[in-house]
């Protein structure tokens, strides 16, 4: 069993003991859905708000923020790619503005702080913003394609499965 | 693929609970889950498992389908 599995099942051992019963664990996972989607939303503000405040190339580190939400993504799709499809990206203009508001205070911040050591201010905030565009045009195609590539794998396996 | 997430069904579980005289409370304690559990059965908000069912079905001496399917709400003899 690898390394990610036994800490999974860890993970989901802690929640199963302090559940009560099914439903009560139901709604626990339920909750850690809500969590990490708030973990998301919220490291973006939190980011823009570091960028304005760390002075000069401090500013740069503003960017660790988004390790953890990164790493927690990643530990979540190779895990759930194991049993089930990975979730496509959520297609809401509404559930996106704030982020984007965000992301655009975030630029402004480092371009802000990196002119004040000299840097190209206007360099930083148009490539984050050609970055941010071109970022929100692939992802949502590359994580539609991660999920039918799971779906087929998945089928694949089962009908290899069937054959034995 | 089609999405297949429905509400989920109405159950009868309240009335077979009101038939039987049994509270909400002596029927969690009996299937081993807590309050909150059956009253989210009864309405409708929590679909529970086919063990669960089952457990509720036994203590209410009837089937699944007179609980969860097709024949509910019929009262019993």
């Amino acid at each position: 069993m690898s390394a990610l599995n036994k800490f999974a099942d860890y993970t989901l051992g802690l929640f199963s003991a302090s559940a009560d019963d099914e439903y009560h664990e139901q709604v626990l996972l339920k909750s850690q859905a809500v969590g990490m989607n708030t973990l998301g939303l919220t490291t973006i503000p939190v980011g823009a708000v570091l960028a304005w405040l760390l002075p000069g190339w401090a500013t740069f580190c503003s960017f660790l923020v988004v390790l953890p939400p990164i790493v927690a993504n990643g530990v979540t799709d190779a895990w759930v790619k194991q049993y089930a499809p990975r979730m496509s990206a959520i297609n809401s203009p509404k559930y996106m503005t704030i982020p984007l508001i965000a992301l655009v205070a975030w630029l402004a911040g480092i371009g802000y702080q990196f002119s004040s050591v000299g840097g190209p201010q206007y360099a930083v905030i148009i490539g984050g913003v050609v970055g941010a565009v071109v970022a929100l045009a692939t992802v949502p195609v590359s994580m539609r394609r991660n999920k039918h590539a799971d779906q087929r794998r998945l089928d694949n396996e089962l009908d290899a499965a069937d054959l034995q | 693929m089609a999405k297949v997430r429905e509400p989920v069904p109405a159950n009868s579980v309240q009335a077979w609970r009101g038939w039987r005289g049994i509270t909400q409370a002596d029927l969690a304690n009996r299937v081993g889950v807590t309050r909150q559990t059956i009253a989210n059965i009864e309405k409708s908000t929590y679909s529970p498992s086919v063990h669960l069912a089952l457990a509720i079905c036994r203590e209410f001496r009837t089937t699944v389908e007179e609980v969860f399917g097709k024949d509910q709400h019929e009262r019993p003899e």
